[in-house]
């Protein structure tokens, strides 16, 4: 930048992130660039798992840069910024949610996973499709049940899996951004998988039945 | 001696890095003799492995003008007043700042 100082410089170097907010802050135009080019991959990319539009990811992207860019002169550093806009991005995309249908609650964990006997042992078989699922089938087409299947998920657990599984945070970043417990933010993200999981396996394996009843055919 | 239940239980550590050793190996020492468990293991990770696979790397070419013109609209309706109160804000708060 022109006119900045030794000192400013390497703060931003140091800093990239506490800058940028002290430029918002002061006004800079070109920070609201800055600002875009940094984060609007995330935000979209949040949004959109989010949301499952991205007609709605991009209206939420306008919102949230907006809020930031409005009220940056608000943001204490108490959080990263990063973490700030992820919050807002999260709350933003979950108030739209609020709008649609309500998505049915979640069966209790036992329901999710394999059937128990009474004596705590499994009570069926539990085909195991992970290799199935890289060798046989399109991994795109495999993503893409799963991202209708994170649809399906109600908003709370859809928010916890998309942070964590999704985007990648880790359990503290999704904790604070969602402002819960961690016992709460694990419980969410396990009935969450497990959900996804079933989902998974219901595509699955009817197709490698049939793929294997074809195969047998050949033979 | 862990019980096919007690894993499910214990999944989402596992899978995480969370459990304690001890634990840990006593879980493995299950999946090595319970089929049932150990496909629920993998297919668990797999279901894992693929929602990171979802992560958008495709944003529309055209977000960035999109963005920046949006938020220009919306700055210019602000009004000198509130650019001028959020500049004195930020100032105000500076020192606060990380």
């Amino acid at each position: 930048m022109r006119g900045e100082s030794p000192e400013a410089k390497r703060a931003s170097a140091e800093d990239p992130d506490g800058a940028l907010v002290r430029r918002l802050q002061a006004g800079n135009e070109a920070a609201v660039e800055t600002l875009i080019a940094r984060y609007q991959r995330r935000v979209f990319g949040l949004a959109l798992r989010l949301t499952g539009s991205r007609e709605d990811a991009e209206e939420v992207a306008q919102d949230v840069f907006w809020k930031v860019v409005d009220g940056a002169s608000s943001f204490r550093g108490e959080a990263a910024l990063s973490t700030w806009i992820y919050r807002i991005t999260t709350n933003t995309a979950l108030m739209r949610l609020r709008k649609r249908p309500k998505t049915p609650p979640l069966p209790f964990d036992e329901a999710l996973g394999p059937a128990m006997t009474e004596e705590g042992t499994i009570a069926e078989a539990v085909p195991d499709w992970s290799r199935l699922a890289s060798a046989e089938l399109e991994r795109k087409e495999l993503a893409e049940r799963l991202e209708t299947a994170v649809q399906e998920l109600p908003p709370d657990y859809r928010a916890v899996v998309v942070l964590r599984d999704v985007q990648g945070l880790s359990a503290d970043e999704a904790r604070e951004i969602l402002d819960i417990s961690l016992p709460s933010l694990k419980s969410r993200l396990h009935r969450g998988r497990l959900f996804l999981r079933k989902r998974l396996g219901e595509y699955l394996l009817p197709r490698i039945a049939a793929s294997e009843r074809r195969g047998g055919h050949d033979a | 001696m862990l019980r096919c239940r007690d894993i499910g239980q214990l999944l989402h550590d596992y899978v995480e890095g969370d459990l304690g050793p001890g634990t840990a190996q006593e879980l493995e020492a299950h999946l090595a003799d319970c089929p049932g468990c150990l496909g629920f293991v993998n297919t668990y990770r797999q279901t894992v492995a693929v929602a990171h696979e979802l992560r958008c790397d495709d944003i529309p070419p055209e977000l960035q003008d999109k963005l920046q013109n949006f938020l220009a609209r919306k700055r210019q309706a602000r009004g000198p007043w509130a650019r001028l109160r959020a500049r004195l804000g930020g100032l105000w708060r500076r020192d606060r700042l990380p």
